[in-house]
């Protein structure tokens, strides 16, 4: 009933479309319906089990991986020689570390200073405090200007 | 054409000495339908015949899963509606151009085809058919020429019967006005 008043207003909206007389103009070569049931079973039959698939797969993505692997290697790898002073830099020196690099004589004077953080002392002397320091040491001026 | 029900066919599907013949016997059922479907939509015969293909494919993989919700014959449409959407779509972006050059290439196809037999006015309906856009391509060729119902309709393409019948409706004026003006 529903259908019949549908096809009533179809026919009154569109009276051409509905008068045409409904042939299929599409045509098939000659045998195509007896071939193609053929052709869709040898598609079906012929694809890979899924194992042989991933296994597929995986030959194809397993390459890939190695060599994004590959890049992400070399483009995040230190610069030759940057990871030794990292090295220096980040792993502070003990005392004996710098002892056996260093031998006895810097150890023993690093050993003396009393203070390595303190500010250094003001070095510009003027000629009288020079010559102050020089007489209260007891250096010979004269033998100093001569052998310079 | 088979004889056996949709549930004598799944079972013989689903024993593996019997497979192959179930699924010649489903290929063999509701080829014909689909194909004038698919060809509707994508109007060339090679391109048709790659879809249904496509179709059966999908169909073969799918067959162990599908519970009988629907009839065999609406899940085959709703799968063909698919893959000939998707084909449309992918021809669009192959060639970069808009719908109106998609109709003008598939008009000129279906013009130099030997396989059209259509007269003037069935050409210029099948014309009007391919300037609707996609999916109410598919509602209108499901409807006018297949004669399917709204039901079957709505489960091919997942779209509400109030929808199809608004968008059939709509079609069916289009295609109307454009077989009544002058254009051919």
């Amino acid at each position: 009933m529903e259908d019949h008043h549908e096809q009533e207003e179809l026919e009154r909206l569109a009276p051409a479309l509905m008068g045409l007389p409904k042939r299929d103009p599409f045509a098939v070569p000659d045998g195509f319906f007896d071939r193609f049931p053929h052709a869709v079973q040898a598609r079906v039959t012929s694809r890979p089990a899924p194992v042989v698939r991933w296994l597929r797969r995986a030959a194809i993505a397993l390459p890939v991986l190695a060599l994004l692997a590959l890049g992400a290697w070399w483009l995040t790898r230190p610069e030759p020689g940057t990871a030794d002073l990292a090295v220096e830099v980040h792993a502070p020196a003990s005392e004996e570390d710098l002892y056996l690099l260093a031998g006895d004589d810097l150890y023993a004077e690093l050993a003396l200073s009393e203070d390595l953080e303190a500010p250094a002392p003001d070095l510009e002397l003027s000629a009288e405090e020079l010559a102050l320091y020089y007489e209260l040491n007891g250096t010979d001026v004269g033998a100093l200007i001569d052998e310079l | 054409m088979s004889e056996l029900s949709d549930t004598e066919l799944l079972a013989l599907f689903r024993r593996e000495e019997s497979r192959n013949y179930a699924f010649n016997l489903i290929v063999r059922t509701h080829q014909r339908r689909l194909y004038a479907f698919v060809r509707r939509m994508v109007t060339d015969h090679d391109e048709a015949q790659d879809v249904l293909q496509e179709v059966f494919i999908k169909a073969w993989k799918g067959l162990d899963g599908f519970r009988e919700d629907a009839q065999l014959y609406s899940w085959l449409h709703r799968i063909a509606y698919n893959q000939s959407i998707n084909h449309l779509k992918r021809l669009r972006r192959g060639l970069f151009v808009n719908n109106d050059q998609v109709v003008e290439r598939l008009t000129a196809d279906m013009d130099r085809s030997e396989h059209f037999t259509g007269d003037a006015i069935e050409k210029k309906l099948q014309r009007a058919v391919m300037r609707l856009p996609d999916k109410q391509r598919a509602v209108f060729t499901m409807k006018y020429f297949q004669e399917m119902k709204y039901t079957e309709i709505s489960d091919a393409t997942g779209t509400s019967v109030g929808a199809l019948k608004a968008s059939y409706h709509i079609a069916v004026k289009k295609i109307e006005a454009w077989l009544t003006s002058d254009q051919t």
